[in-house]
């Protein structure tokens, strides 16, 4: 936990509304190093997923840097795994096809990437289902997909938007885990948003609280629980009480 | 097959009415029997077929591929291009409400009885559902979808194919499902007006000789070539679209 591989260095950013600009982030400055699962919660329109596309490169600050992998580029668009809030993944590709977009993209000779996606659909046990259809696979099944997606860029920073809120709880609960193994396996440094607090103790080492408009910084909760986790951490007080100090933190915003 | 089977059963009442009707009405050259038509159809088959038929479907198939062409470059190049678009949406969209049938004399005064006279007929009835339906299915493509694209670092080119072109794939045979019965109606008017032979040509020549028989005979072989092309589009769409379930 040295490094640090994602760096905002008083990133202003400003969104266009109705003929004037409203502010969103205003000098924002945070660090997350290598290897961190770091979770953002936030009531919605608090900037979540603005940060995020500030990070992609979908958007760009008004002032200020962000360094990805201590690299400052103006055109950041390639260089980080997004995988999006609902599993976005086309219809009309098979599953095989849908893993291997990202290499496409990036040129991967059809060999190679041939090699990576048997591999991963293996190691995310999707295994005989690569010439299906998405249509064919369950909700839990298509976020694995929509995850080995993101894996397959090859970045080192994996951007997770909600994406087990559309599961119902038991396959959530069974996602979490299994993120965890992935994670705890692969050693990737993932930023996750969600807005379910249980979630964010339960997966990440530190937690941004967004509650601020425009967000001057972030407040940050470092989770009180050793890994591997288990769900019956979270019964732990240190761990109830943080709960509780969070949720008191996101009333206070929903209440302005 | 058994889903089909009422609409079936409604064209053998409807076939066995008017078999009926004819004959107690019994003046062949203004209501023909069904049976008389088929007969008809037995007697010239051999020129119909070889003859009329080879021209017709030649009128049908040269026009629809210039439509598809030209269809489908207009289409790209309106959604590549803001200037072209503002250019010729308008354009195409009033276009349609010019009497195209009645501009047909025109064309017979230009290309005279050549195949070309009745292939613009065909191209200019074929070529708005085409365009329309390939552009609004290039534009269809999900904004979400093309921001991801654009994180794994997509270029212009990876996204017309790999999200644009694929997303504007079931509107396109929607629009070939509407112009390909149209290219019949499109090379029968055509003949009508101007040609020497062709399946419309007969048909109106036989109108002429108040032979009712000869009138309906060609009419059913053009009906036929509508739903083949038809059914051809299907398969074609079914092929492509084998994801949709």
């Amino acid at each position: 936990m040295s490094k640090a591989v994602l760096e905002f260095k008083d990133v202003s950013f400003q969104y266009q509304e109705a003929d004037k600009s409203v502010d969103l982030l205003d000098s924002l400055h945070f660090r997350v190093f290598d290897g961190e699962f770091i979770s953002i919660i936030g009531a919605s329109g608090s900037g979540k997923s603005t940060l995020f596309r500030l990070i992609t490169g979908l958007e760009q600050p008004v002032s200020g840097s962000i360094h990805i992998n201590g690299e400052q580029r103006p055109n950041r668009l390639g260089s980080v795994g997004y995988m999006p809030q609902q599993d976005l993944l086309m219809p009309w590709r098979t599953i095989y096809e849908n893993a291997v977009l990202p290499l496409e993209i990036k040129g991967v000779s059809k060999q190679d990437a041939h090699q990576q996606v048997v591999k991963g659909l293996k190691e995310f046990g999707l295994s005989g289902y690569e010439q299906n259809y998405p249509s064919d696979l369950s909700g839990g099944m298509k976020q694995r997909v929509s995850f080995l997606r993101a894996v397959l860029s090859g970045s080192n920073i994996l951007l997770l938007d909600e994406p087990f809120s559309a599961l119902d709880a038991m396959t959530k609960l069974s996602m979490q885990e299994w993120l965890l193994a992935q994670w705890e396996k692969r050693g990737q440094t993932i930023l996750f948003i969600t807005h379910d607090v249980n979630e964010a103790l339960f997966l990440s080492d530190r937690i941004f609280i967004l509650t601020e408009r425009p967000v001057k910084q972030l407040k940050e909760a470092v989770v009180p629980m050793n890994r591997p986790r288990t769900l019956s951490g979270l019964h732990a007080p240190e761990v109830t009480k943080m709960k509780e100090q969070l949720i008191e933190q996101l009333r206070e915003r929903i209440s302005l | 097959m058994r889903n089909y089977l009422p609409s079936i059963l409604l064209i053998a009442v409807f076939v066995i009415v008017w078999e009926v009707g004819a004959r107690i009405v019994n003046t062949e050259f203004i209501l023909p029997a069904p049976s008389g038509i088929g007969l008809k159809l037995w007697d010239l088959k051999g020129l119909l077929l070889k003859e009329h038929l080879t021209s017709t479907l030649l009128i049908i198939v040269i026009g629809l591929a210039i439509s598809i062409v030209l269809g489908i470059a207009l289409a790209i190049t309106m959604t590549q291009s803001s200037v072209m678009e503002k250019t010729f949406y308008p354009i195409i969209i009033t276009s349609q409400t010019i009497p195209i049938i009645a501009l047909a004399p025109i064309f017979v005064l230009w290309f005279g009885y050549s195949i070309w006279s009745k292939v613009v007929v065909t191209i200019l009835i074929t070529f708005f559902p085409i365009t329309v339906s390939t552009y609004d299915g290039l534009r269809s493509s999900s904004k979400e979808l093309k921001e991801l694209l654009l994180t794994m670092g997509a270029s212009k080119k990876d996204i017309f194919f790999k999200l644009d072109v694929p997303s504007a794939i079931p509107y396109f045979f929607s629009g070939m499902k509407v112009a390909v019965p149209l290219s019949v109606i499109g090379a029968a008017i055509g003949e009508w007006l101007g040609a020497q032979e062709g399946l419309g040509y007969f048909s109106r020549r036989m109108m002429t000789q108040f032979d009712g028989a000869g009138v309906f005979a060609p009419i059913v072989i053009l009906s036929l070539l509508g739903i083949i092309f038809f059914l051809i589009v299907i398969m074609f769409e079914k092929k492509a679209l084998k994801w949709r379930k």
